[in-house]
């Protein structure tokens, strides 16, 4: 007799398919976005694209830790950070486009700062990424 | 040498709780507190350890809460977990480690697999 016979019915768990649909498409949509990101080099200046798209990695990174996927919170904001990084130190990107993205780098930031002082242990993490986020910083400036 | 992690974390490909519960028994002397709807909290020793299955696709996630292994680090655990489950684990790479400038760390992921081990991007 199975040990979780009693206590761990077999179930296809019906009440996270739609939750399941609205993550998919929340990837899709990010990915979408990502790609538009990363490969735009026009200079007229896009803020709903990063706004949409910072809306879809947040959204993705908070059900995750809702749901105790420490790891995956952390990698769904590292991704939208090191996209709006990558973009803005990218030099055959437009300046005005790069300059906008790094602008929106806060966001990620501030969200993997506090998602690393909430775990104790984290001191090299917080530090790693202080030093990255300053680094930005003064090179925007 | 390498900073023990305060917590760890792993993603096991089609997990049978039966076999995860097997494996963290033959470490630590481990008590169900909780086992519901694909979700199971194990007290191992003094340590919280959650599984939950319906994590992301396929796989469940395995989640010490406190790390009083003699793991330090998710691809330990990993290790250890492919090992004694024989199926493929995924754990992060932990980028954002100082002086961590290993090619695992510029996907983000770690797969193991088959006795491999692949730097991914998972998503």
């Amino acid at each position: 007799m199975s040990l979780y016979a009693d206590i761990y019915p077999v179930t296809t768990f019906p009440d996270l398919v739609p939750q399941r649909e609205h993550r998919n498409s929340c990837i899709l949509r990010l990915e979408r976005l990502e790609n538009t990101i990363r490969s735009y080099h026009g200079d007229e200046l896009h803020h709903e694209w990063l706004n949409d798209y910072l809306d879809a990695g947040l959204e993705l990174a908070q059900e995750a830790g809702e749901r105790d996927l420490i790891r995956l919170q952390e990698s769904w904001l590292r991704r939208i950070y090191n996209t709006l990084r990558d973009t803005g130190v990218n030099v055959s990107c437009d300046e005005a486009w790069r300059h906008q993205c790094l602008e929106y780098l806060y966001q990620p930031f501030f969200a993997l700062q506090h998602l690393y002082r909430a775990q104790p242990g984290s001191n090299s993490r917080i530090k790693t990424l202080s030093r990255d986020f300053s680094f930005i910083s003064r090179y925007v400036i | 040498m390498t900073d023990q992690l305060p917590d760890l974390e792993i993603y096991i490909m089609k997990a049978n709780p039966e076999a995860v519960h097997s494996w963290l028994a033959s470490l630590f002397k481990v008590e169900i507190i909780k086992s519901a709807a694909g979700h199971h909290h194990y007290r191992c020793n003094d340590m919280d350890v959650f599984l939950n299955e319906g994590a992301e696709k396929n796989f469940a996630s395995l989640w010490f809460k406190q790390n009083d292994t003699t793991w330090h680090t998710d691809l330990e655990l990993a290790r250890a977990a492919h090992s004694a489950l024989e199926t493929e684990i995924r754990c992060s790479a932990e980028g954002w480690k100082e002086g961590d400038e290993s090619a695992a760390s510029d996907n983000g992921w770690i797969k193991l697999n088959k006795g491999q081990e692949k730097s991914f991007e998972w998503h």
